[in-house]
Formats: structure tokens, sequence, C-alpha cells
């Protein structure tokens, strides 16, 4: 709805509407794509003879409406030709037409489907679809755009095809492969399908721009892919449009916000979650001990559904239940709690009282949640303590902390680890007296001086104990000996093995200066962006048990204080962590035992494939709803949701991927089937019945045939989400068996054949038409899968603009083999897509198409002339035909029969037979020109022919492939 | 010079279709004897003459709103309504010389003197204020000012401070527009890029080009409408990647996507028949093709497939235009001495630049030219050169030239990058050297020809080169202005997507800058 203050204003005949509508009862109905589809009874028809599958119903019957008839049925040889493309993506063979011609049986147009359907090839072709709405590439697709491993998930797709998976579980696999209770290799191989996007590893950009660039880029793609919504509008304010508030969009983010994944991707290739994919060899046994694994994990989380009971059991328990770090000589307590705004509450008293407030550059909240919503610094930040942490060299005291040091991105593998100042209270303009919690290149460091650098101890993990973007749980004991002895260090409860490197400190160690996060005073050594929680100081020295709950069992004690039905979600998660993280012994047993089995999966997977794939984060799934989109703009905290219009999610379900896939193909869900047999439909047809394939919502199109999409998305629900039962029900129609032949009256009437009075016609993919070259000329060599190959590319498009570091910045062609594979399996560089393929309306799938462009532009004239590719293949058609038979009649026969199924019409090979003889003429006389010509390509010319014969025949059937009958189906 | 399909209308895009002449609406004179030289060729060449920028044009006229199947309708009410652009364009044609990377406005353009009594000293808090700052330099500890290692001297009658670096281009300061006050949202390469080019910092937006080809038309079907040049690259700098995102047509048809040329040998790709075919050879095989062709649009009645005729004769006509353009034989003597020899080398910028002006009296639409190298987070002081002497001379030949050959009035230049740089240094600073990081707040950017002010500054920054203190131009309100001159009202050129109605300028409000504007 426009705001009041846009001033639009009704026209009076809008006006005049409004109050008839209001006059005959304002009776309102939602839009159609927001109603569950019902199974539509099939209309009447008058011409009943014609109807061969229920889809002719609906068609016919709008037809009759209209007054046109159906067109009569292709001819035998455009069917089979039509349907194998269709089917596979391929031309039919010759003989393969000439057995179905010569097949007067009346399954013989069936038995040609089944057998396509059964093809591997059928896999192939289904997948370069659904590879463009899973916006697969081969490499990162921004900036630097590195190669990554993705390519098995190509493959995980072409197996699903041709193993006809049901489209429901394979839509569940993608989403949530990771998390399915019976999941398998290749589920989790799916769920490559969430990491398929863009990502960015620049290195100026911030972790939580990238983070939340991330997120949205995967809702987005869902919102087209599986709902044919435009959800991304709702990004920076509610929906113009559609229902979808700004908050539902950030709901549906939480969903994809809690992977185990470093939102920069590093430019790695192997940029973690990763699965490794075991070689054939050994699939088999890694299958089995997954599926062994993955039980185990069931029993796991079985356990832990009944978190509630089993809690309320061990808390009942006076003796096991958990135990308090006492609050003795706890002089200070900053708990970093207070969600918003720069002054801190000191805890220690039990009373919240402020005790100090940060100042600089304001502190940012809620990037992510560790017990609570938690606070990070930022560069300018100051964060000091004035009144806390002064004690002199006798007096044994404790200071403990949760930080997280910052995620520093793309800069050299010793950044991985912090440098710099945690805590101190020490004056650096004064010989650094008092004591530093350093983190020294990521080694735990604790100084305390009198005067340095002799008057001091200093004691320091051997080994890095500190990683950037980690929590880390710190302590320092001292007990007041003056001794290096006397100091003790912990990690997450842990007591540390530490050097001693200096143990000389004799005098005082008091100072005036305050306690500061991040630096010692006034601005040394500072470890800037950190993140803190729950800091305390202790006027005495913790003891091991007292250290070894500190980090999580205090916490859980003094949740436990508060009956239940009080926790906060947060802290139900923290308590169910810690109960089966330290206390649940039969959890204990069971990941013992998966523990044994990741060992052997890994050795299983020695040398396999890598895959990016998903992985979801132990901790809850949330997002913020960001005003206007901008990433630092966080405004309020959201669990996941599916859109409030839309029907919710089942009760109790968790608020996960799972679930959100689990819905997703749903049977209340009113979307998701009518999306995917409209993106079906339209891959046979051209045109979705919805034309907008990727938005169903009020601006997209309206159904040409709405019954019918309905039937279509029941029939199929009905019937498991059966994919090739689905094809099959559409080339079997009559609607679809129809000639492509228009008259001038129905190309006036329909020029866009969305009454489907006449068959289907339009220019193929570019895959389609590059593999029908390859293949008709001999030298397609079929492999399912394996990792994408290099076919020739012109000099330059990968150097001309890469990143100078980029792994993908020059471009190494193949050889042999594989430059002559489908086109599915090219490389696909989306910083400089192939340029045949490019011009051809190939997307650049940095982003979800559900449906491409179909251009006629002079540039594709180029490439199917000129490109090595199409004249290699060429090359080879004319050796092909020119062996298969003697006669110049025969040979110009069966090159119509190999491109276009069908002898050529008179006045085409007259338009051949002319143009061979004019061909003739020239190069007969010119043999340097003919090889010239024969020189193109890397396969062998059979040297037995000769050029000046080869030559012009080649020109003739590189006009033939250049056809608009070739390009078309 | 890509052709939609009328019939099968597909993908991220609707077009405007076909409708009715346009040549007797009341548009601009300039631009309707423009269409009518072209409806000649446009004739003969059957039906591509009827999409002359046409799904523009009917935006401009009409109320902005209207899918392929109304575009006639559309096209009708706005004549009734009377609403046309209540301006001519200015500019019909524009070059971008784009210095992907950012150029450091303080090294070159905007003259800070007082910064070099500040040297080594840090940049108050109070002047870094809540600057967002790049993942590269907020861990820094220090932020030492940097003042520039270049001396600055006084140029033209107007006598601007220009840095030594600009020996050419400094003369230009009395022709063009500076404008020291350009600001930005992104502070990265990848986002602020995007943001530049198409208005958004997530790709998939239509590039400023491409809206132009959409709303413009071509002015010659030999060329194409929107070309991109890539320059040779200068040993040791930086490079920032550029790809087709940069220009992608978007949501538009893909026929309004920029066309890269090639930095060596035929300037489009597949352009060049096999070695061994004559062009009586192509001529005859192209004969053949299209015979049968015919044949089949007689059989089936698909218009597709007489689409498909003539772009086979316009493939081949382009297999001779394209080359003479690249053909700098015909140059005379006076263009050496301005270019400087540099410019005889295929791919440098300077070589560019030449045959921007090339494609400009040929009728090329939009012309962007990308010079990579100008991220200088370290060695500033050993790249900037290299980049400067790259690329002074070719743009202050591309101003000069078009000027005296009378084309600079209807010609529009811009040259810029994607943000500036800091004025305190990234890593190490000494006297000898200094790296400056991405800076979002202020850079400069200049404009000649095409309707904007001669000899004109506009707005300030502070001694520090660091914020604005007078007239801001935001990336927004720079594109509007660019739109405006050459002849679009950025708030009705609209195309509608997704149910909104996109725009090169965005959904936050954007305005143009009269002061631009001569």
């Amino acid at each position: 709805m426009p705001p009041p203050e846009a001033h639009k204003t009704l026209k009076p005949e809008q006006i005049a509407s409004l109050r008839e509508w209001v006059r005959q009862g304002a009776v309102y109905e939602e839009h159609w794509s927001f109603i569950a589809p019902k199974l539509q009874p099939l209309p009447a028809v008058t011409r009943k003879d014609w109807v061969r599958t229920p889809i002719d119903n609906f068609i016919l019957a709008r037809l009759e409406k209209e007054g046109l008839s159906p067109s009569p049925q292709a001819d035998k040889r455009s069917l089979i030709r039509r349907v194998t493309y269709d089917l596979t993506g391929l031309p039919p063979a010759p003989q393969e037409v000439e057995v179905f011609a010569a097949d007067n049986s009346p399954n013989a147009y069936e038995k040609v489907v089944d057998r396509l359907l059964a093809s591997p090839r059928y896999g192939e072709h289904r997948a370069h679809y659904w590879l463009d709405v899973a916006r697969y590439g081969d490499t990162h697709g921004l900036h630097i755009d590195n190669f990554r491993y993705i390519w098995p998930y190509r493959d995980y797709v072409i197996r699903a095809y041709n193993q006809n998976k049901h489209f429901d579980r394979f839509i569940i696999e993608q989403l949530a492969g990771d998390m399915l209770p019976d999941k398998s290799l290749d589920s989790l191989m799916a769920s490559a399908y969430i990491r398929a996007g863009i990502s960015s590893g620049e290195g100026g950009t911030l972790t939580e721009e990238l983070r939340v660039n991330n997120k949205r880029e995967r809702t987005e793609a869902y919102g087209a892919a599986f709902l044919g919504l435009t959800v991304g509008c709702a990004n920076c304010h509610d929906h113009k449009f559609d229902p979808i508030t700004q908050k539902d969009f950030y709901r549906l983010t939480a969903f994809f916000n809690n992977l185990a994944e470093n939102p920069f991707n590093d430019d790695r290739n192997d940029w973690p979650p990763i699965l490794m994919v075991p070689k054939p060899e050994n699939r088999i046994a890694y299958e089995q001990a997954f599926a062994e694994k993955a039980a185990i994990e069931r029993q796991i989380q079985d356990r832990r559904a009944q978190a509630n009971t089993l809690i309320a059991a061990w808390l009942a328990e006076p003796l096991s239940g958990p135990r308090p770090v006492s609050p003795e000589g706890l002089v200070a307590r900053v708990r970093f709690d207070e969600g918003k705004a720069n002054a801190f509450a000191d805890s220690a008293t039990g009373e919240k009282r402020e005790i100090t407030s940060a100042t600089g550059t304001p502190v940012v909240w809620g990037e992510g949640t560790w017990f609570w919503p938690y606070m990070r610094m930022e560069t300018g930040t100051h964060l000091e303590l004035p009144g806390v942490g002064d004690e002199d060299n006798t007096k044994p005291f404790s200071v403990a902390t949760w930080m997280r040091p910052h995620l520093r991105p793309n800069e050299p593998k010793e950044a991985d680890h912090p440098d710099g100042v945690i805590l101190s209270r020490a004056d650096a303009d004064h010989d650094g007296r008092g004591w530093q919690l350093i983190s020294d290149h990521g080694k735990l460091k604790f100084l305390f001086a009198h005067k340095l650098p002799d008057d001091a101890i200093e004691v320091e993990t051997p080994d890095r104990v500190l990683e950037v973007g980690q929590w880390h749980h710190l302590i320092a004991t001292y007990d007041g000996s003056g001794k290096a002895a006397g100091v003790n260090l912990y990690v997450d409860g842990a007591p540390q093995y530490v050097a001693v490197l200096k143990d000389g400190l004799k005098d005082t160690t008091s100072t005036t200066v305050p306690l500061e996060f991040g630096r010692t005073y006034p601005d040394n050594n500072p470890l800037r962006q950190t993140a803190f929680q729950d800091f305390r100081f202790y006027q005495r020295e913790l003891s091991v048990m007292e250290a070894a709950r500190l980090p999580y069992e205090d916490d859980v004690t003094e949740i436990s204080r508060k009956p239940m039905s009080e926790w906060s979600e947060d802290e139900l998660h923290t308590v169910t962590e810690y109960y089966f993280g330290e206390r649940d012994a039969p959890t204990f047993a069971l990941k013992a035992q998966v523990a044994l089995l990741d060992k052997e999966l890994n050795r299983l997977a020695k040398d396999g494939n890598i895959e990016l794939v998903s992985q979801e984060a132990p901790t809850l799934a949330y997002a913020d709803v960001l005003n206007r989109g901008i990433f630092s703009a966080r405004t309020e905290r959201v669990r996941p949701g599916v859109p409030h219009f839309l029907p919710g999610l089942p009760a109790g379900a968790p608020l996960d991927r799972l679930s959100l896939a689990k819905w997703t193909v749903s049977r209340d869900n009113p979307l998701t089937a009518r999306v995917v047999v409209n993106r079906m439909w339209s891959e046979i047809f051209g045109t979705g019945l919805v034309e907008t394939t990727e938005d169903f919502g009020l601006m997209g199109a309206l159904p040409s045939h709405l019954e019918l999409l309905d039937w279509l998305a029941v029939d199929f629900r009905d019937h498991d989400w059966d994919v090739k039962r689905f094809y099959r029900q559409i080339v079997l129609s009559a609607t679809y068996q129809q000639s492509a032949r228009s008259t001038p009256q129905l190309t006036e009437k329909d020029p866009k054949n969305r009454l489907l009075a006449r068959g289907p016609r339009f220019r193929m993919d570019g895959e389609m038409i590059r593999d029908t070259a390859l293949a008709s000329s001999g030298l397609l060599v079929e492999k399912v899968g394996g990792p994408s190959v290099k076919p020739y590319q012109p000099p330059g498009v990968w150097e001309a603009g890469s990143h100078q570091v980029s792994d993908t910045k020059d471009y190494v062609q193949d050889h042999g083999n594989s430059l002559y594979r489908r086109s599915l399996y090219t490389f696909w560089k989306r910083m400089a897509t192939m340029p045949d393929m490019d011009a051809l309306d190939e997307p650049v799938r940095d982003g979800v198409c559900t449906r491409r462009q179909r251009t006629d532009t002079p540039l594709q004239a180029l490439v199917l002339m000129n490109d090595p590719q199409w004249l290699e293949a060429s090359r080879q058609l004319a050796e092909r035909i020119l062996h298969e038979s003697q006669q110049r009649e025969t040979r110009l026969d069966d090159l119509g029969e190999i491109l276009l199924s069908r002898p050529w019409k008179e006045k085409e090979k007259a338009a051949l037979e002319n143009a061979l003889t004019k061909f003739q003429t020239v190069y007969g006389q010119d043999k340097a020109s003919a090889e010239q010509l024969l020189s193109v390509g890397e396969s062998k010319r059979d040297t037995n022919l000769p050029a000046t014969e080869v030559a012009p025949w080649m020109l003739v059937a590189s006009a033939a492939m250049n056809l608009d009958e070739v390009l078309n189906k | 010079m890509k052709r939609e399909n009328p019939i099968s209308q597909n993908a991220c895009c609707d077009h405007g279709g076909e409708g009715p002449t346009v040549y007797d609406l009341p548009v601009p004179r300039s631009l309707r004897e423009e269409w009518k030289t072209l409806a000649t060729r446009r004739h003969f060449l059957g039906r591509m003459g009827k999409t002359l920028g046409w799904a523009g044009l009917a935006t401009l006229l009409g109320d902005s709103v209207f899918g392929q199947a109304s575009a006639a309708e559309s096209l009708t009410a706005g004549i009734g309504a009377h609403r046309l652009p209540d301006f001519a364009p200015k500019a019909k044609r524009a070059i971008y010389l784009f210095m992907s990377g950012a150029p450091s406005q303080m090294d070159l353009w905007d003259y800070k003197p007082t910064l070099v009594a500040q040297f080594d000293k840090d940049l108050p808090d109070s002047v870094r204020g809540n600057q967002a700052l790049t993942g590269m330099t907020s861990g820094q500890a220090r932020f030492p000012i940097a003042p520039s290692h270049w001396q600055f001297a006084q140029q033209g009658k107007s006598g601007r401070y220009v840095s030594e670096l600009l020996p050419w281009s400094g003369k230009l300061v009395d022709d063009i527009t500076l404008i020291h006050t350009m600001q930005t949202d992104a502070i990265n390469h990848e986002p602020a890029i995007l943001l530049m080019n198409t208005g958004n910092m997530n790709p998939g937006k239509p590039s400023m080009g491409s809206w132009l080809a959409y709303g413009l038309g071509s002015m010659n079907e030999n060329l194409p409408t929107y070309v991109v040049l890539n320059s040779t690259t200068l040993p040791g700098t930086d490079l920032q990647p550029i790809s087709p995102k940069l220009w992608s047509s978007g949501f538009l048809s893909s026929e309004y996507a920029g066309v890269a040329f090639r930095t060596k040998g035929a300037p489009v790709l597949y352009l060049e028949d096999p070695s061994g075919m004559s062009r009586n050879v192509r001529r005859e095989l192209i004969d053949a093709v299209n015979s049968i062709n015919q044949t089949t649009f007689e059989e089936l009645g698909d218009p597709e497939t007489n689409a498909r005729i003539n772009q086979y004769e316009l493939a081949f006509r382009m297999q001779t235009s394209l080359p003479e353009l690249t053909d700098f034989r015909d140059e005379p003597a006076s263009t050496w001495t301005l270019y400087g020899d540099e410019a005889r080398q295929e791919g440098t910028f300077a070589y560019n630049c030449l045959l921007a002006r090339r494609m400009a009296e040929r009728g090329v639409r939009f012309t962007q030219i990308y010079q990579r190298g100008w991220d200088v987070h370290s060695n500033a002081v050993g790249n900037t050169p290299k980049l400067t002497t790259a690329t002074d001379r070719g743009s202050y030949a591309l101003v000069t030239d078009l000027k005296r050959r009378g084309l600079l009035d209807d010609t529009l230049v811009i040259w810029g990058g994607e943000f500036g740089r800091t004025v305190y240094s990234q890593g190490g600073l000494s006297k000898e050297n200094y790296g400056r990081d991405h800076h979002p707040r202020c850079f400069t950017t200049w404009m000649a020809g095409g309707g904007t002010k001669e000899g004109y500054v506009h707005g300030q920054t502070d001694d520090f080169c660091y914020n604005v203190v007078k007239d801001p131009v935001h990336v927004r309100d720079f594109n509007a202005t660019v739109l405006r001159l050459l002849g679009m009202n950025h708030e009705r050129f609209t195309f509608k997507f997704q149910g909104l109605e996109q725009k090169l300028t965005g959904v936050v409000p954007a305005k143009v800058i009269p002061e631009l504007i001569a």
C-alpha cells in the first residue's frame, strides 16, 4: 500500500469499481497462489477423441472456449526429435528415428519415451535446468573468484534425476540433507545446495556484512526456487505488494543463519564446512559406516529430545546437580548482558549497579549469541574499570572472562591467532607496572611486573591456544607468593601447562591506572574489536575445581535457581548444552562411538573429493531484523519462522532448517508444488503456465490455465512427487504431440503460444545447441560426472578482468576427451562465463535463474559460424557423411537425417546443392585454403579423404548447423 | 545490437515490444531527426527497426508502468497526457573512463597544502568520526597522516592546483567540471564498483550503459550500442577484478548488455571467418542458410525464423564494420601528435581513448574504458605514477580531440573510480612511501562536454580530505545527473521488475545536481 504521504489518489472509475464491489458484498479472496491447490475436475470438452491425458482436457477446453482447434499430430520424425531433445537434451540417432518411423505398434511412441527416461542422458539434461535454479558454479563468484570444490553436488543432481529421486526428497536433501535423521552420504552431498551461491573473501569487507549477505543470498534463492516469491523485496521494508513483512523475511533468513561457517570464504577452494567424498572403491564401506553413525546420532538426538525431563530429574537430584563457584572474594562481575548502549553494570553483589561506560566509538551489540546476545568493542572503543584489579604482589587474586577475538579476514595465516592485550591493569608509561593478560600470537601469556623487563613474572602457554572467531574462557590465578609458580592459567576451564619466561618479581605491582579491556593503559598493544562476556575479578586464588566450573556450570547453577518454566530459550539452550555435553552418561557413550566411526570415515574418505556442504552450528538459530537492510542496523532479534500469511510450521517443530525443508514440501504449503510443476512445464513448452516462474506473488503473471496448474500440482504431489512420471505424462499428451506449424491467424491471435493450439517450438538452450554439434559430428564423449572440464575458449577471456591472485585467472584448456564432454560439465567461472554460451543466453548463475532469456543476435550467428567448436564439429560431421555413403545425393540426405531427423525438402536440398557446388569450385582449385579450413580443432583428420573434398562438405555441414530448424527443438 | 525475441518473452526481463510509429511524437527534434536517419536502414532490416530504444522511450512518455503487452497503449496514453521530458538531451553519447581500484583524490586533484605540516600526526578522532573502516585498517593501531608525495602547480586560466602527476589532463581544468565531493555507501571494491555502475551493491541490476542502450537505442546497427574496453594493466600495480557484472543488462533484455571488446585481434569474439574462407564463401554460406530458413518460415510460420535471417545479415555486415572501426590507418598525423605513440599499441589506455573517439563518431552510444590498478594499499608512491603516466595523456587527448572535432558538445566524458582513498597511511608511513586504504566519504570525479560546465569545481572537502564540507554528490545523484544530461529523467526512466519500478538510481530518492549542468 502506498503510504499517505505518497498522495496517490483513485480515479473516479476506480472508485466506482470499488463501490460496485462493496455493493456486491465485498467478497475478498486471497491471492490465488496463497490458497492451497485442489484437485480440479476435468473440464468437459467436445472433441473427446483428441484427449489422451487429463492435461488435454484442460488445454482443449480452453481452446474450444476461444474458438480454436488443436493442430494435427506432429509427424513421427518431428515427434521423436522433439521428445528426444526434451528428455535427453540430445538429438535422436538416425537409426532411432528409422526404428520409430517403421514401428506401427500402438505403443511405439511410449516405448521411445520409456527408453529416453531410462537413459543417463535424461539426468544430465534435467540437471542443466536445475543448476540454474540452484545457482551452481565452480567459482565463488565475487572478487578474487577462486575455484571451489562443489562439482560433486552437480553429480548428485544428475544422479537424483536418473534415479528418479522423488522431488520432495530432492528438496529436503538439498535444504537440510546434513540434518536428516536418516541422512546419507548422498543427502549430505545434496546440502551443498545451500552454499552454492556467490560468496566473498574480499579483504576489506566486514565479517558481519558478509554473514548478512550470505544468509540474504540463500534466503532469496530459497524464495525464488521453492516459493516463487520475491522475498528479497522485504530485505529493507515490508514487501510493497505481497504480504511478506520485513519480519517475515528476517525470520526466513534465520533458518540459514546458523551454519558452522566463517562468513569469509577466505578465497579457499575448500571453504569449510566440507565433506570428503570417498573414492568409488570405498563408497560402500563409507556409506555403511555413515549409516551407523547416523543411527547413533539419531539416538543422541532422541535422548536430547527428552531434554526437559532429563534436566528436571538431574536438577532434582541434590548430589548430582550443578554446583556454583563460591562468590567469596568476588569484587567485580560484569556480565555484559545489557543488550544496548554503552553503560555496564557490576553484579558481584547480586544487585546490579552501573560500574562503567565505554567511551569513544560505541560498542557493538548482538552480532551473535553466546549465552545471550553479546557485546563487541569497536576499534575506537575504550573500556575501563577504574576501581577494580589493583592487586599488590603479595595478595592472591583471579581474573576471568569469556572473550572472542574478532574475525580478521584475508590476512596471513599468522593472523588466525590474535595478538594483543586481552585484559590488563598495568601502566605502560611507567615500567609496565601491574598485570596483563595477553594473547601472544595465540599463546596465552600472563605478565606481572613491578618494573619491566626484569622485575617481573612472565608465564606463557607453549602452544597457541587462542583463535580469532572463537569464544574462549580464560582465567589467570595468582596465589600472592611473588613467584611464577604461583600463577595458573586456564583455558575453557582446563589448566594449562605454562613455560616460565621470567621469575624475578621483587617489588610492588600496585598501580593507579584503570583496568583496561583490550589494551594496556594508555593505549598499548591493543587487541581491537574483541568481544567480552562475564568478566570477573576475585580477590582470592580460584581452585582447579572452581576454574573448571566457571565457564558453564556456575552459569547453569544460576539459571537453575529459577523454575524451568521461567527460563528463556537461551537459558534452556545453555543448560541443555551443558547437560548433554558434560553430565549425561548415555550421551557420552554414544559420542564415543561416533568418534570411532569418524575415524573410520576419515580413513575411508582419504584421497577423496572435497565438496562444500552444509553443517549446522550447535547454537540456536537467530536473525536480526535490519533497518533498511543495513547489515549493522539490527533492530529486533527473531527466531526462524515461515511467512506469516502461509500455514505455519507444525506445533513444537524445532526452529531449524530441517523443519523448513519439511514444511516446504508439506501438503499445507500452497506454493512449492505449483512452482515446481510450473518450472518443469516451462522446460517443455518454453513458457510456464505462470510465465513469471520465479514470482507467484501479486506482481507475478497470472496463470494461463489455473485449473491445469492446480491439477498438475496436486497430481504430482499425490503421486509422491514422481518426476519421471510427470514428464512422461506431459510428453504423452496430445497437447505436446501437436505439430508446431502455425498459421498467420494463429500467430496473430496467440503469438506466444500460451493457449497451445500448436506444439512447442523455440530456440534451444546453449548447452543443447553445442551438444547437438558434438553429438551429430560423433565428437561427443559421454561420461557421467566428474570434475568440470575446460574445452576450447578464445584466449584472454579469463585473463582480461580477473583479480591478479585469482586461481582462475589463467585458462588452461584441456585436451582430448575433455574437449567433447556435454556442456553441463564445462567449468563455470562466474566472473567470466564461456563466451559461446554467454552469447546463447546462458545465465551467470550469480543468483537464481528460473527462466533464461531467449535472444536472437548477430553475436550468436558469429558464434555458430566461427567458433572453432562448431567448425571442428562441421569438419567431423563432413567426414562422417563422406564415410557413410558415396553419392552426393545420399550424403546430403544423411546430413538432414542426422541434424533434423528427416530428409530435406526439395527447395532446401537445392539450396545446399547449390552451395556445395560453389564451395567445390572454390576449394577444388585451392588445396591450401582447404587445408587451412580443415586445420581447426584438435581432433584428428582422416587424411585418407582429400582436403579439397572434405572442405566443401565441411561448409555445407556448417551451414546446416546454423539452420533455424536445427537450433529450434 | 542484440535483439529480443518478441514471441518467447523470457527470463528476468520484460520488453518494450512493438508499437505504432513514433516519428510524429512531440519529442525533442534532435532525437526525432536521429530516428529518421535510421529509419531507412531499419526498414531494410525488417522487424529490427521497431525496437529503437522504444521501451525506454515509452517510459519517458507514459506513466512508466507498462508491460510488454501494453506498450502501445501506454505510449498513446503518454501522448494524451503530454507527459514528456521537460528538457532536451544535452548529450547523445557518453564515454566513461573508469579508474578501477579507486584513485587517490589528494594525490591528483584535491589539493591539500596544509597536510604537509601534519606528516605522521594521528588523524584526529573527531575527523574520523564513526566512519566504518575496512577490515584492512580497522585493526591498525595508528592512523598517521600521509600528505601527498607530489607537488601541485596551478593550471589553466583558472589557476587551479593540479598534481604534477597530471601534466596533460591538468591542462583541461578550464574545460571540465571537477567534483571533489563524490560519496559512496560502499567501502570495498566489489560492492562499490557495482554501485557506481549499476546503482546497487549486489549483482543483478542493469548497468548505466545498459540503461542508456535500452532507453536511447542504437545509432548504428552495425556496431554494438554499448562497448566496454579493458586497458593493458601495468606491472606491479594491484589489480581489482572487473567482470561482465559491471556491464550486465540485469533484468533488461541481454541485448542491452555491454559488449566487451578484445584488447588484441578482432574486437569481437568469433568475428573473423576461419582461415581458408573468403568473404565470397561466407556470403554463399549465409545465402544458403537464409534461403533454407526462408523455406522454414514459409512452412512453419514462426516469425522468429524471419528474425534469424536478419541476424545473419547483420553479422555479415559487422564483420566489415568492426575491422574498419579498429583500423587506425586512416588517422591523420595530428592524431598521433595528440595521443602520442602509445595509442598505436593495441589495448593501451591511449589506444582505447582513440578507439572511443572513433566509436563516438560512428554512433556508439556508450563506451566505458577500464584502467585497473589504482588500489594503492601499499607503495602508493611507486604505483600512482605508473597509472597516471598510462592514463593522463589519453584522457587529455580524448577530450581535446572530441572538442576539435565538434563532438564534445554532445558527448559526455566522465573520469573517476569507485571511491576515494584515506588520508592516513595504511601500514607503515615514511617520508618516501605510504599506502592508502579505501575511503567512501569523498573522492574526485570529473566530467567534460555533453552539457556540463567548463572550468567548474563542485564541492569542497575538509583540510584532511576526509569529509565533505560543502555540496556532497552521492553516487545516485551523480548518476541521476548523468541521465539528465542524456535526456532522461531518472525518476521516470524506470523498468518494472519484481513489481518494482526499478531505476538506475535505486530506491533511495536521488536528485539531479543542477550546478553540474551548463
